[in-house]
């Protein structure tokens, strides 16, 4: 029996360390929030139950201004060779163009902070490093939390009442109308993204069918942008799984997509396009060498092409019915036990 | 009892009342780094200590392990009643020592897991790595098919994961395994062709 997906990922990073360097990443299912340490090929888990939360912290810390200033350093080092020279230079360029990417990367990434999230025996770092994602985290866990201790809450101003009124206070807590807890149908959320990623394979599966029969320049080009379509939807879909429950039928559909389109197709393109290109050189052409990357209509000229469509086409019609009877038969499962 | 207060991280000092689910960042009155602090009903909660309440009439129910003492709570695993000392709560649910520490061995009580060791991972690298210094992998292989056989049914990570590293783990050294056996009946064949 397949295991029910219980915890959705909020964060995760790396830690560096000699001994415990790996990868930090925190979860949150529906009574506590799991923070999981892997480290080689082990796995450290600690359980902060929404009861025992007493305090998160997060404190701003001036990581990301050095590394801004480390960046900077680089791309002012890189800029120089270029600038002395007055000319274009290749590894200069590559270095302007990586050190310019990383730090536009740290910029818009916002600033940096430490996270502690602390209970009655423990304080412990989240792997929550930047200040707009650990306040967008801790808002949602904030209603949640309160939610699980609606019940202490509840108990907190009759002890008030008998306390010691010298007995230092730690600040009252807004009233907060506590909504209810995230169930598994919330937090599995709506799968747009995977029916079109399905409905996309169809399109371009067909397309690509129908132009192996009828070889038609416009359906060709439709076929190659539903390519390039598939390919582009199945890595967001991927993103979008990581962050957020999806049908568990889905997640496998997005990564054989992603595969498929990431690796086998360009894989089976130069493949071919080599095979034909010594194949053509050999009978005495050999210009085809300084046109290795053939356009796409040379490469739908190339004999046997249409097979490849073919193959293609129903590929992508294949994963799609598999995407849909898998996605049909998980609602009827899902209607059943709700029964 | 005194309520407990949340401190800085940097330097320790008590946070002050105002600070505490402010609505913007603000100095620390020690060290003057900015933070934030939100603070939930736990944080003024006060535990105090229970030994666990005396059977005070006749027919009351008693703990299965403390006769003398009242019971409070039943174990969701083996129903046995216990006393305020003996339940021991994970979240919503409450356990006694035994079935707690039979969870642990056997691994069946997943929310007291702390550590597990992922041997699919391990396997897909034994699998894998050694590819790149070929010669080894006439011992990796048949160990990493070792480890495919032996803990395909030992429980992956806590969090969803699926079994794929151990089947490509298994395709990969095998195919190895393959690659060998064919390697050395191909030698076999050819010194027996020549002699």
């Amino acid at each position: 029996m397949k295991k029910p997906k219980v915890y959705r990922r909020l964060a995760s990073g790396h830690h560096f360390g000699f001994a415990s360097g790996g990868w930090v990443s925190l979860h949150l299912a529906p009574d506590h929030l799991l923070l999981r340490s892997s480290a080689a090929f082990a796995e450290q888990y600690r359980r902060f139950y929404f009861t025992d939360i007493e305090a998160i912290t997060i404190c701003k810390t001036v990581r990301g201004i050095l590394w801004n200033a480390i960046l900077g350093l680089g791309l002012f080092f890189s800029l120089l060779p270029i600038l002395l020279n007055r000319g274009p230079h290749i590894v200069a360029g590559s270095f302007v163009g990586a050190f310019g990417l990383l730090l536009l990367m740290n910029i818009l990434r916002g600033a940096t902070c430490q996270t502690h999230l602390q209970t009655r025996v423990q304080k412990r770092a989240l792997p929550l490093r930047r200040v707009r994602k650990a306040l967008r985290v801790v808002n949602q866990l904030t209603a949640t939390i309160n939610e699980a201790q609606v019940e202490i809450a509840s108990t907190l101003p009759r002890r008030s009442e008998n306390a010691d009124s010298s007995s230092p206070s730690v600040g009252t807590l807004p009233a907060v109308a506590p909504p209810p807890l995230p169930s598994q149908a919330e937090m599995a959320g709506t799968s747009w993204l995977h029916l079109a990623m399905i409905g996309l394979l169809l399109l371009s599966g067909a397309a690509a069918i129908w132009d192996a029969w009828q070889h038609q320049v416009a359906i060709m080009y439709v076929a190659f942008a539903g390519l390039g379509a598939n390919l582009a939807v199945a890595i967001w879909a991927l993103v979008r799984q990581r962050r957020k429950v999806v049908p568990m039928a889905m997640g496998p559909i997005a990564w054989v997509s992603v595969i498929a389109h990431a690796v086998a197709v360009p894989i089976v393109y130069t493949i071919y396009t080599y095979i034909h290109a010594i194949g053509l050189a050999q009978r005495g052409n050999p210009k085809v060498f300084q046109t290795v990357q053939l356009s796409l209509s040379e490469l739908r000229g190339l004999p046997a092409f249409e097979h490849v469509f073919m193959i293609y086409g129903a590929f992508c019609i294949l994963l799609a019915a598999a995407g849909s009877i898998l996605l049909v038969a998980e609602g009827g499962r899902t209607q059943r036990a709700q029964i | 009892m005194s309520l407990r207060q949340v401190a800085c991280t940097e330097c320790g000092a008590n946070v002050p009342p105002e600070f505490v689910n402010a609505d913007e960042f603000l100095g620390c009155p020690g060290c003057g780094q900015l933070f934030r602090v939100f603070t939930f009903p736990a944080l003024q909660r006060t535990m105090a200590g229970n030994a666990g309440l005396p059977a005070v009439e006749t027919g009351e129910a008693s703990c299965f392990y403390h006769a003398q003492k009242k019971a409070i709570v039943a174990c969701d695993s083996c129903g046995r009643f216990l006393c305020a000392l003996c339940d021991v709560e994970i979240g919503v649910s409450h356990r006694c020592p035994a079935c707690l520490e039979a969870g642990k061995r056997t691994q069946k009580l997943e929310t007291i897991e702390d550590r597990r060791t992922l041997y699919d991972g391990l396997a897909l690298v034994l699998a894998t790595v050694p590819l790149l210094l070929w010669p080894f992998t006439l011992f990796t292989a048949p160990a990493a098919l070792f480890l495919v056989v032996r803990y395909w049914r030992r429980p992956l990570s806590v969090l969803p994961r699926t079994r794929i590293r151990f089947v490509l783990a298994f395709l990969i050294a095998f195919a190895q395994v393959c690659g060998w056996l064919f390697l050395f009946y191909f030698l076999a064949t050819n010194r027996r062709n020549t002699a």
